[in-house]
């Protein structure tokens, strides 16, 4: 199983200090997460901001110190990844084009500083697959004179992209990539990643806290709470038979058209402080469907139906398979199918 | 609707320029509104589209070197241009009140919270300070902030961000102005936060008959707490009428365009249809309609003028040369 994953992430955790009253205290921002992404696969990470997803991807691509855990690009478990270490088989693009690319250098120059660094390839052809990097991110070439300045903030992520590509990676990390754009444009970027999943075989880890651009993207979800996986499965099975009462309540928050609201109830109160993690299951303090169990025993992920079944549930009393996400009841309107 | 009363709210060609170093830049080209009484209307568009202004210009909140050159905002039949500052600003703290989308810049980060919402009480100033302190904690639990007399005495950074936007939501409903501005009060939020404070201004709305102007980028947002909707585009008005008409079947290719450009959980995995192209920089609006260049349906008349404004039937209108009829089949139904 190992051998054929692009990425093996197992048992990671990453701990921040914190000084209160004097003492120090270490929080795990991520705390214990497993994690495989196998070649030409989309894996969406969802979760509230704070749960954990951006520390994930930068743990992954070395951008942050891991405490324990293992991280595999491929090749036989390292404990402390680095990029280079990676050949630049893992790249990340950023949520903000306008802070990740240099406002005083062109595009040219920008893409050019990468693959002289790196040698990527000989000084000679640098020009040419400048041309190219930008013909695969869907950009006219003449536009590498251009500075991020005089782009749109769409035009901006399709550079940061071209410029992860330059490494000719294997694994994109992209940490809420279309957040920060515009509704018309943010469809282009995402069907930008499906196209170069499609034509390179990249794999992508994709985070996001908009569950309906993932729920359009993503082979396979994997949904994060306070620092661990509490729901992972295929995008269509997880988001029609969420099994978590985390995932569920989620999906019930998102905004959807019509005025008729989900007649699940909404996830009640805010994530608690990492600091005071609950005993037991994390989530008993805002579930609907907490029991008393919850407080004393931590469920592990768990195969929703068969022992082998993709869908696994970190929950001790999942919800039983129920249609939700399916085409809903318009008001007044025709009846579905 | 009370169509014979005089509108609450109405806003009449309102025209805003922006001052550059290259000259004045129209922002918001003619934009008219009525609201009447008890009224949820949402005003959707992408970021430059003008929506912001226009909501900033009926607080007379345009910042510095943005000016209204044109249009009036009468506000309970009075033109706001005509009244006093003094005036004006007994009208924005008593019958109008806003909530911005960041509420760590507007709540007074040295004053503790409790007070901010006192402060609010404009209405209830003959009751004593006890008095209105116990009425700020009511509106704070009934605003769902949990444990409000210990919140009562924090500071907003103290608080999460969700809850500091019911703290700006709760001293928007202590003046108990007829009409609440909303200028995208849960982007910055999670949905679940999202989802408690959407719940939560339906129900106000509901309860109290407050009128809401809420603007928002995010279509499906608009369509959960209002019943009709504008949409904008390069300052302009594109579109407007009730959310779930607007909706099934868009007159307007920009309304259809976002639509399909929307991604959506109910769909499932598929491809999204994105719009071509980029909006307009500030200054750099066409001589006609503002969405031409991007517009798979543009033809010659689009680009050789202003699109007048046409009413349709049902209290829909859009502002195209040829408005989409029902022989296109709406995006949703297209699955």
């Amino acid at each position: 199983m190992t051998s054929t994953m692009l990425l093996d992430v197992s048992g990671l955790r990453v701990a921040f200090p914190v000084r209160q009253g004097g003492h120090e205290h270490a929080f795990y921002a991520v705390d214990g997460v497993d994690l495989r992404v196998a070649p030409g696969e989309i894996v969406g990470l969802v979760g509230e901001s704070g749960s954990g997803k951006s520390t994930i991807a930068r743990a992954v691509v070395g951008l942050c110190a891991v405490e324990s855990g293992a991280i595999a690009y491929g090749t036989p478990a390292s404990s402390t990844p680095r990029v280079h270490r990676a050949g630049g088989a893992v790249q990340m693009v950023f949520q903000d084009p306008y802070s990740s690319l240099n406002p005083r250098m062109t595009i040219r120059q920008q893409l050019s500083e990468v693959l002289r660094v790196h040698r990527v390839v000989p000084k000679e052809s640098i020009l040419e697959r400048c041309e190219f990097l930008m013909r695969q991110v869907g950009l006219p070439p003449q536009l590498l004179h251009a500075r991020p300045s005089q782009m749109s903030g769409g035009q901006r992520q399709r550079v940061a992209i071209a410029r992860a590509l330059a490494f000719e990676p294997r694994l994109l990390v992209a940490d809420e990539p279309v957040s920060a754009l515009d509704v018309s444009v943010q469809a282009e970027i995402v069907n930008l990643f499906a196209d170069l999943r499609d034509r390179l075989g990249l794999s992508i880890v994709f985070i996001a806290h908009d569950l309906s651009v993932v729920s359009g993207l993503c082979d396979r979800v994997a949904v994060i709470y306070m620092g661990r996986i509490v729901e992972q499965a295929p995008t269509a099975d997880l988001f029609g038979h969420p099994r978590h009462p985390y995932t569920r309540g989620l999906l019930a928050a998102v905004p959807r058209m019509g005025r008729a609201r989900a007649e699940y109830p909404s996830i009640v109160g805010e994530m608690p402080s990492a600091l005071h993690t609950p005993s037991g299951c994390r989530f008993r303090t805002r579930c609907p469907h907490v029991q008393e169990l919850c407080s004393d025993i931590d469920p592990a992920l768990k195969p929703a139906n068969a022992p082998l079944d993709v869908h696994v549930t970190a929950c001790l009393f999942p919800i039983d398979t129920v249609e939700v996400a399916g085409p809903r009841q318009k008001l007044g309107g025709t009846a579905p199918q | 609707m009370t169509t014979h009363k005089a509108p609450l709210l109405e806003i009449d060609a309102l025209t805003i320029d922006v001052m550059t170093a290259h000259g004045p830049r129209r922002a918001v080209d003619g934009v008219s509104l009525v609201l009447h009484g008890g009224d949820t209307l949402g005003i959707v568009g992408e970021s430059g589209s003008g929506k912001s202004l226009t909501l900033r210009a009926i607080m007379g909140l345009l910042p510095k070197g943005v000016i209204q050159t044109s249009g009036r905002i009468v506000l309970r039949g009075v033109d706001v241009a005509t009244m006093t500052r003094r005036q004006r600003r007994a009208v924005c703290g008593k019958d109008i009140a806003m909530v911005f989308q960041d509420p760590m810049s507007s709540l007074n980060p040295v004053m503790r919270v409790g007070p901010q919402i006192v402060d609010g009480l404009t209405a209830r100033r003959h009751l004593s300070y006890r008095d209105r302190r116990t009425r700020a904690i009511e509106l704070m639990s009934r605003m769902g902030i949990p444990d409000p007399d210990r919140r009562f005495h924090a500071f907003p950074h103290q608080l999460s961000g969700g809850i500091r936007q019911r703290v700006m939501i709760a001293s928007a409903m202590a003046c108990e102005a007829a009409l609440m501005l909303c200028d995208e009060p849960t982007t910055a939020l999670d949905v679940t936060i999202q989802d408690q404070i959407l719940r939560l201004l339906a129900e106000l709305c509901e309860q109290s008959g407050t009128s809401l102007l809420y603007v928002t980028h995010d279509l499906a947002v608009a369509s959960q707490v209002c019943a009709s909707i504008n949409v904008m585009y390069g300052g302009q008005l594109m579109e407007s009428g009730p959310v779930a008409d607007v909706f099934r079947s868009p007159l307007h290719p920009y309304t259809l365009g976002l639509l399909g450009a929307m991604p959506r959980v109910e769909h499932g995995k598929r491809r999204l249809v994105p719009i071509g192209g980029a909006a307009p920089a500030l200054g750099e609006l066409p001589a006609g309609c503002p969405f031409a260049p991007r517009c798979i349906l543009a033809e010659e008349a689009c680009e050789r003028g202003r699109i007048d404004w046409r009413d349709m039937t049902d209290g829909r209108g859009v502002r195209c040369v040829r408005p989409l009829t029902d022989a296109i089949a709406p995006v949703e139904d297209q699955r």
